[in-house]
């Protein structure tokens, strides 16, 4: 039935062209307002993600013990158990355990420094996602691995004025002298550590010095003069890997069911997606504006259509047609008038697309004193302020011509119900 | 006497259009508009039925009446066996589609339609096939001497020839009822004689039931039948002699 009114509600359409070309634009606007609007929070999105980090970082989640809860003798601890219960969570791709050094001072060459040497399995390094810039990714016993901050932080012993040097500590002779705190007999040891290589900024382990995690719980064992018990023994830092960063909210909340607290960028990356996904709440609703506007025209355009076309809906009924003929008839015209404005306005957010995306890309950097107010970096959104997702333009289609066939369908369905005679006698 | 002969005339058929006190009142603000006021009537199949009477009389409400456009304000109506009073808008479309062919004075046909989709539209709603549907205008078209101008739209035709494609849309469902009201209204006396012929012609060679509102006496005379109308009563019904009838065919 549709198949054989369309042709109809087409030839009526190219009646009345300039008032529906008219109104059509109006739903240009509207749908080209939403789309651009949105895409604009997945293009500010989608940077933001860039300037938190690499992929791999966003599948991480800290693990620590629940401190924020009152203090409780029986708050689940970072133990060997713990550590086999979130392996079992499902969506861990892995768990890496880590074990601080209790007590050390870096020393390279003159100078002194303090920096986290922290404890893992070697072959678990892989899984930590981390990119060298200088040395091989291996880990041997008496070997360690360099973060890129740890050089900022060293000083001269033997200068008055604390003051920072900065030690390339790759071509730097390098050593950890350990400390016996609570011997009666306090004593000291200078170790060697061989690092292999330095890795990339950016992670959360930028200040720290990676190891075997068997040469610092012997150290740890020097230092402490105890033998770590199996049962009792804690881990100081778990770092759990989803196997997705759709997973990885799930696995957050398992863990913390478990009484555990999380951190980490995913979870700042979903505070993130939830403020965009407010912001495009937001700005879709003032698109959706600009298309409510449209949808007044479309409604005033079709009652004008209709006043006009009276004497011929009495003529269609009187040779036959049904209520839902004109009703469909109407309605088909008030869709199509939502659709071509759909269409265009989606066209033209692709062709805006490209001219904001050419300016901005263009822009002198730091030049967007617009942008200022975001909470990330905005030089990285280079080429793509704007994102159109093809999702965004079907959607914005289909909405437009459904705001057509909605703000047509209270005139069409009174040309629906007016009576045949009435309709034929109009002057 | 000739009253009587209307009625008695088709005793043994069962009657095409049946009206039994039929009423229609308009409210105009609190002014009551008595356009009809207790007609009764018995149409058989295959007569011609001129109905006339001075303008304001109730020629064109008792038509929409019966050709189920309008709602009586009482009395039973039935056409083809079928009840109009109190039947549903559906079942009304579906009875306008296939028991009844309209055709208005003002023609009323669309303007941005060739006639050949002005004549095939009635069958757009009857869900027939394009092709089908335009085979069969284009044949109604040819039999009306329409041929060359299938491809016109109605501002480029004369009135004649824009009755004859309403005539031809009227007879696009095959319905066994023409309804007319004024055909001829529009027309010069020549074009007018035309278009009563061809009525006339329908109703003797195919058979179709014709009613048709004029209130020019020269037009009713093509009828079988005249039946007065004043003041939304029949004051008049009386079978044409068939005299009357050939000297004006
Ligand atoms: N829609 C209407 N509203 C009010 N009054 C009407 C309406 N249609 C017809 N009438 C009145 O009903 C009476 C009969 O009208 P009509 O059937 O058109 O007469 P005719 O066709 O014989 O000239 C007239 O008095 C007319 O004014
Ligand atoms: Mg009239």
């Amino acid at each position: 039935m549709i198949g054989e009114l369309l042709p109809l509600a087409l030839g009526n359409l190219a009646r009345a062209r300039g008032r529906l070309i008219m109104t059509a634009g109006g739903v240009l606007v509207g749908t080209a307002a939403v789309v651009l609007l949105i895409a604009l929070t997945f293009g500010l999105q989608r940077s933001a993600e860039k300037s938190i980090g690499e992929n791999a970082s966003l599948t991480e989640i800290d693990v620590y013990p629940n401190w924020g809860r009152e203090m409780n003798e029986n708050l689940p601890q970072l133990t060997v158990e713990a550590v086999r219960q979130f392996w079992q969570v499902p969506g861990v791709e892995v768990v890496i355990p880590m074990v601080n050094l209790q007590g050390g001072e870096l020393l390279a060459g003159d100078y002194t420094g303090w920096g986290n040497i922290m404890g893992i399995d070697p072959a678990l390094l892989p899984y930590l996602g981390l990119e060298l810039t200088e040395g091989t990714l291996s880990l041997g016993p008496g070997q360690g691995l360099l973060g890129p901050r740890v050089g900022d932080n060293f000083f001269d012993p033997s200068s008055e004025e604390w003051e920072p040097v900065q030690v390339d500590l790759m071509n730097t002779p390098f050593e950890v002298r350990l400390f016996q705190y609570n011997s009666p007999t306090p004593s000291e040891r200078k170790v060697e550590l061989e690092l292999t290589g330095t890795f990339r900024e950016g992670t959360s382990f930028d200040y720290a010095i990676l190891m075997p995690v068997r040469d610092v719980m012997a150290w740890n064992e020097w230092i402490t003069g105890q033998e770590a018990d199996p049962e009792t023994f804690v881990y100081d830092r778990v770092v759990v890997r989803a196997t997705s960063r759709e997973t990885s909210q799930d696995v957050s909340e398992a863990i913390r069911d478990l009484g555990y607290a999380t951190g980490g960028i995913g979870d700042y990356l979903n505070a993130l997606n939830n403020f965009f996904a407010t912001m495009r709440v937001m700005l879709g609703g003032v698109g959706a504006v600009a298309l409510l506007v449209a949808a007044f025209g479309v409604a005033n355009t079709m009652t004008m259509a209709i006043l006009e076309r009276t004497k011929e809906i009495g003529l269609m009924k009187a040779i036959g047609a049904t209520d839902r003929d004109v009703l469909t008839v109407f309605l088909i015209e008030a869709g199509l008038v939502g659709l071509a404005g759909g269409l265009a306005g989606v066209g033209l957010s692709l062709f805006l697309q490209n001219v904001i995306n050419q300016a901005v890309q263009n822009a002198p950097q730091g030049d967007s004193p617009a942008l200022i107010f975001l909470p990330f970096d905005t030089s990285q959104i280079g080429g793509s302020l704007i994102v159109i997702p093809a999702e965004l333009t079907v959607l914005a289609v289909v909405l437009a011509t459904l705001v057509g066939v909605g703000a047509g369908f209270y005139p069409a369905l009174r040309a629906a119900h007016l009576p045949p005679v009435t309709a034929l006698k109009q002057e | 006497m000739s009253e009587r002969a209307a009625n008695n005339s088709h005793n043994n058929h069962r009657d095409m259009i049946i009206a039994q006190s039929v009423s229609k009142v308009f409210h105009l603000g609190d002014q009551v508009v008595h356009a009809l006021d207790g007609v009764s009537l018995r149409i058989p199949p295959g007569q011609f039925v001129a109905i006339m009477g001075p303008s304001g009389s109730g020629k064109s409400t008792l038509l929409y009446l019966l050709g189920g456009l309008d709602h009586a304000s009482g009395g039973e109506i039935l056409v083809g066996g079928a009840r109009l009073d109190g039947m549903a808008s559906d079942g009304l479309a579906r009875f306008r589609r296939e028991t009844v062919g309209f055709i208005f004075q003002a023609f009323h046909l669309v303007p941005t339609m060739t006639a050949l989709e002005n004549v095939a539209l009635p069958g757009v709603f009857a869900a027939m096939p394009r092709d089908v549907r335009e085979r069969r205008a284009l044949a109604l078209l040819n039999a009306l001497g329409m041929a060359p101008r299938i491809d016109h739209k109605p501002p480029q035709l004369s009135g004649g020839q824009q009755q004859r494609v309403a005539i031809a849309r009227a007879l696009f469902n095959n319905p066994p009822v023409i309804m007319a009201d004024e055909p001829t209204g529009a027309l010069d006396s020549r074009t007018g004689q035309t278009v009563m012929q061809m009525l006339r012609a329908l109703c003797t060679r195919q058979g179709k039931t014709v009613v048709v509102v004029t209130h020019d006496l020269g037009v009713a005379q093509y009828a079988d039948r005249m039946i007065q109308l004043m003041d939304g009563r029949i004051v008049e019904d009386k079978l044409v002699a068939p005299k009357e009838k050939t000297d004006a065919a």
